[in-house]
């Protein structure tokens, strides 16, 4: 089990800080760290489909939570990005480029 | 004491301490080595044209580091957001940090990773995808860094 340092960013999410071992940890929170960040185990950390979630992540009273509006956004943001994507390649699609070409240009 | 290079190839002033690997040199021996188990020479090399700091780790999450030299810690401020802090800190803000982001190797990438802030104590840089020019982690995520 690992630790790591966590502090609230000024956007409001959580950062992570993981040490490489060359110092000790202490060290590391008081050189790398901003006043008022804390250690903890990594398996504290929003685990499973909350980890892919890390914008969303925020810190009460010492916990790391998964705040539910934020991810939601996360989400609804994702969505509207492929759905402009595969707009596109339709759009492509129907102008006679094949797939190759459509690769191409988007990926 | 000064370390003094004679034009004969002598050098003078220089002793073992905190230098390991320096044991019986033959007068014409060229050293192409030299470690030193702590002090500024094994945090951050006293010597131009080599990496003074690098590492290596897998941006994806909360990060996971598989090696580095002279550096303390790596923060993911956000997705595709890090911080990379230096154990000993630069001697300038100019350094040169080299950055490589991917997703494994072999594959074509449409990646690339922009310097956002430069530090003597530490540097910070986004990943993004190159087509979306959306902020996005990715687990192979080098950087080496170069100083006077």
């Amino acid at each position: 089990m690992a630790q790591v340092i966590i502090h609230t960013t000024k956007k409001g999410n959580v950062a992570v800080t993981v040490p490489t071992g060359e110092l000790p940890i202490e060290q590391v929170l008081a050189k790398d760290c901003p006043a008022g960040a804390i250690i903890i185990d990594d398996s504290e950390l929003p685990q499973g489909d909350d980890s892919k979630y890390f914008d969303a992540w925020v810190l009460n009273n010492g916990v790391v939570t998964v705040d539910a509006t934020k991810k939601a956004a996360i989400i609804a943001a994702q969505q509207a990005q492929e759905a402009a994507k595969a707009s596109a390649l339709a759009k492509l699609t129907a102008l006679g480029l094949s797939e190759d070409e459509v690769k191409a240009l988007v990926g | 004491m000064s370390i003094i290079l004679s034009g004969d190839g002598a050098i003078t002033g220089l002793t073992s301490t905190g230098i390991s690997s320096v044991q019986n040199v033959p007068a014409t021996s060229v050293i192409t080595t030299l470690n030193a188990p702590s002090g500024v020479l094994a945090t951050q090399n006293g010597m131009t044209g080599i990496a003074k700091a690098w590492v290596n780790f897998n941006g994806v999450g909360s990060t996971t580091i598989n090696s580095s030299f002279n550096v303390s810690s790596v923060t993911y401020n956000g997705t595709g957001n890090y911080t990379v802090n230096f154990t000993t800190a630069m001697p300038i803000s100019t350094y040169v940090a080299n950055l490589q982001a991917s997703t494994k190797p072999g594959t074509a990438n449409n990646y690339v990773a922009i310097l956002s802030s430069q530090l003597t104590s530490s540097f910070t840089f986004f990943t993004y995808g190159a087509n979306t020019n959306t902020q996005t982690d990715l687990p192979i995520i080098g950087c080496t860094v170069f100083s006077s």
